[in-house]
């Protein structure tokens, strides 16, 4: 309806004004209370069929909404269905490394999205996952990974890296770039029953809470380790007597004017003790000092008390190193 | 860049007509500036008699029942309505506003023009009565009828309108019915406005023409002069009188008289209808034996007397206006009189008026895209709807620039 003032400057005057008129105009005396139920057995009905109306309305809406709710959630896709992914993750795994993991050939006809999680989340590298099918039929799979604290190396190791989280659970470290592997300090000499596979055990627990309670406090340090050799470390038995971790540098890391610090030895018992001592230690200085004449070097944090055999004496000394 | 017009969005609107005879409702949907039709609901008055509700009970009952067929028939349910009014309870006069053109070049504004029209609208209703709406009247400019005096010299300006007003009680009551129906009631609509919008043509309202809308208890008529309304009014007579007359007359019952009126009355009395005999026949054989001069000669009678009132009262409100009397010739209304509505189906009917008047007349059926509507009992209705669409949808605006007009030059 165009307002009177615009009819009057468009030079328009209707044939029929039913604009508001003067002060006696129906529409301002005579108030319309508008009844939101028609009165009467005929506005019940009239009521009830709009209210039938919106119910049959709401219903088919409710059940529009199921079947799309079954057919994108739960509902097994078909064998030829097998929708484009989208992997988000914070960690190294690419839709190349994710798709076997999805659609694993053993899974049958059909893959739901609850199976699908599931199916991702048996993967050792991955801590959790979550999986949503969009409305275009794709997967949305976000993943949180497990992230490795070093490697594992064992010559008889299937091909491929094998890495160490810092739960101490191995895993396939897939997606991991040459470098980045290269960068992990390798745990050598593992225990029997974890060689050549990925099962945990007490030693690599041991190992991993050891690297990763390192690299988050000593990161240089970490830098220069170029494995960790569980040979003494009676399977992460650390009550033994005599269970060590020995960690061996990087040669390149040690400058060529001073002897070489080629092993660091840590109690497998109170190394949580040691790393601290092993930063403030000034290994450097020591090595500098007149009287060493070995060219290599190992450094022991702890003497063994023989005469109390459980108990650990902190007595951090450079021992000239001999080969083995 | 040349853009496309934007069409306004479907909306749907319903129309309510209450008549003596009958209450109709249509609900339609507004589709490129048309009506598309969705839903129709038809039933027989009750609780009105002539135009006057004497059972508001019974008529809510009666309206309720038609709106719920019409929705039901749509497939929507209805939230406002516009309602036609006619009837005694309806009446009309002239409100003139005057002004003189100030400014020494005497250059008339829309400013003049507003103030114009609100002294006009200043004017304030008899008591008791309401108004409902304003019909523009020829805008005078120092006495010269002038389309658009906007930009036009002169020294006094005169706007006049034709003002609708209505009982308040009755209003009210009718407002309250509907609301009670839970809908709006979006407007009231002139029921003879409505009827001339659905049977008249733009070329028969420019040049001037009588709209005479037959119904069962009243017949409302609106004068349309030199493309504007000069005047309307409602007269308490119709089609009902003429079968009440035949009731008396011939001593039978209302459905036999009213039988007799649709199939062998007519308006004209003929002296060779005195030969003719007509047998009605009853459920056992023929019951009634009928005299067809008698039949036409009372129709005749009662249209006549009918007719007669019409133009009483269209010459009454006419020298109202002009100040004078006027006569209705052919120079005066030159595309005669219209007649429509249910009544206006008895034979002769356009002859009679015709002869009353001394127009020409003609029977006019109202122009819609339904052919069930095609009747003269729907043009009010229908008119409702023709009217609401104007109320709903604005005209387009004349092209306006050169390039704009020379497209629609083109396209001609």
């Amino acid at each position: 309806m165009i307002p009177p003032f615009l009819r009057r400057l468009l030079g328009l005057r209707a044939e029929a004004d039913h604009a508001r008129a003067d002060d006696r105009d129906w529409r301002k005396l005579i108030p319309q209370d508008v009844n939101t139920v028609p009165r009467g057995t005929m506005g019940r009905r009239r009521a009830a069929r709009s209210w039938v109306q919106g119910a049959v309305v709401l219903s088919l809406l409710g059940l529009m909404a199921a079947v799309l709710w079954f057919a994108l959630g739960d509902a097994p896709a078909g064998p030829a269905a097998k929708p484009a992914l989208r992997v988000r993750t914070d960690g190294f795994l690419s839709p190349a490394d994710v798709a076997p993991l999805a659609f694993p050939p053993s899974a049958g006809s059909g893959l739901d999205v609850a199976a699908l999680r599931q199916a991702l989340e048996a993967d050792p590298q991955v801590l959790a996952a979550r999986v949503r099918r969009l409305a275009d039929g794709s997967l949305d799979i976000e993943l949180r990974e497990r992230l490795a604290v070093a490697r594992l190396e064992t010559p008889a190791a299937p091909p491929g890296w094998r890495m160490l989280g810092a739960d101490g659970v191995p895993f396939a470290g897939r997606g991991y770039p040459v470098q980045a592997v290269r960068n992990l300090p390798a745990v050598v000499d593992l225990p029997e029953e974890s060689e050549g596979g990925l099962r945990r055990s007490a030693g690599l627990e041991l190992a991993a809470a050891f690297l990763s309670a390192a690299r988050a406090s000593y990161p240089a340090l970490v830098a220069d380790w170029q494995s960790l050799s569980l040979r003494d470390a009676f399977d992460g038995r650390a009550d033994i007597p005599g269970a060590t971790l020995r960690v061996t540098l990087r040669p390149a890391s040690q400058p060529a004017d001073r002897p070489a610090l080629v092993e660091v030895v840590f109690s497998a018992k109170e190394w949580a003790r040691e790393l601290p001592v092993l930063a403030a230690l000034g290994v450097d200085e020591r090595l500098r000092a007149p009287g060493m004449t070995s060219p290599a070097y190992v450094l022991k944090l702890h003497i063994r008390n023989r005469s109390q055999p459980g108990t650990v004496t902190m007595e951090p000394r450079l021992v000239p190193a001999v080969s083995r | 860049m040349s853009r496309k017009p934007s069409l306004p969005a479907p909306r749907r609107i319903a129309a309510l007509d209450i008549g003596t005879h009958k209450t109709v409702v249509l609900v339609g949907q507004i589709v490129d500036r048309r009506v598309r039709l969705l839903g129709f609901g038809e039933r027989r008055t009750e609780g009105v008699v002539k135009g006057v509700v004497e059972d508001l009970e019974r008529l809510t009952e009666c309206v309720h029942h038609v709106v719920h067929d019409a929705e039901r028939s749509a497939g929507v349910s209805l939230s406002e309505i516009y309602a036609g009014v006619n009837g005694p309870q309806v009446d009309g006069g002239r409100v003139k506003g005057m002004v003189p053109v100030p400014g020494r070049d005497r250059r008339v504004t829309a400013a003049d023009m507003v103030e114009a029209e609100a002294s006009a609208r200043r004017i304030e209703p008899p008591p008791g009565r309401l108004t409902l709406l304003y019909m523009a009247q020829p805008t005078l400019l120092d006495g010269a009828s002038v389309a658009n005096p906007v930009g036009m010299t002169g020294e006094r300006l005169e706007v006049s309108f034709w003002r609708v007003t209505h009982e308040e009680a009755s209003l009210r009551q009718r407002v309250g019915m509907i609301n009670g129906m839970s809908l709006k009631l979006r407007d009231f609509l002139l029921g003879s406005h409505c009827a001339s919008c659905a049977v008249a043509a733009e070329g028969d309202k420019r040049t001037g023409c009588l709209v005479v809308d037959c119904g069962a208890g009243t017949t409302s008529w609106i004068l349309h002069y030199r493309d504007h309304i000069l005047c309307a009014g409602c007269i308490p007579v119709g089609g009902e009188h003429v079968t009440n007359d035949l009731c008396s007359a011939l001593r039978v019952r209302r459905d036999v008289a009213e039988d007799l009126k649709l199939r062998y009355a007519s308006a004209l009395h003929r002296p060779e209808d005195a030969n003719q005999t007509i047998l009605k026949e009853g459920p056992s054989g023929p019951e009634h034996q009928f005299n067809r001069g008698t039949i036409n000669r009372v129709a005749s009678v009662r249209v006549t007397e009918l007719l007669e009132l019409v133009r009483q009262d269209v010459e009454a409100r006419v020298r109202q206006i002009f100040g004078r009397d006027v006569a209705l010739t052919p120079a005066f209304l030159p595309a005669g009189i219209l007649l429509t509505g249910g009544a206006s189906q008895l034979a002769d009917l356009p002859a009679a008026a015709s002869e009353v008047f001394g127009l020409p007349a003609r029977a006019a059926l109202p122009v819609t895209e339904a052919p069930e509507l095609r009747k003269p009992e729907y043009a009010a209705v229908v008119g409702i709807m023709a009217a609401a669409l104007v109320n709903e949808v604005p005209a387009r605006r004349a092209p306006r620039g050169f390039w704009a007009q020379l497209r629609a030059l083109l396209r001609l």
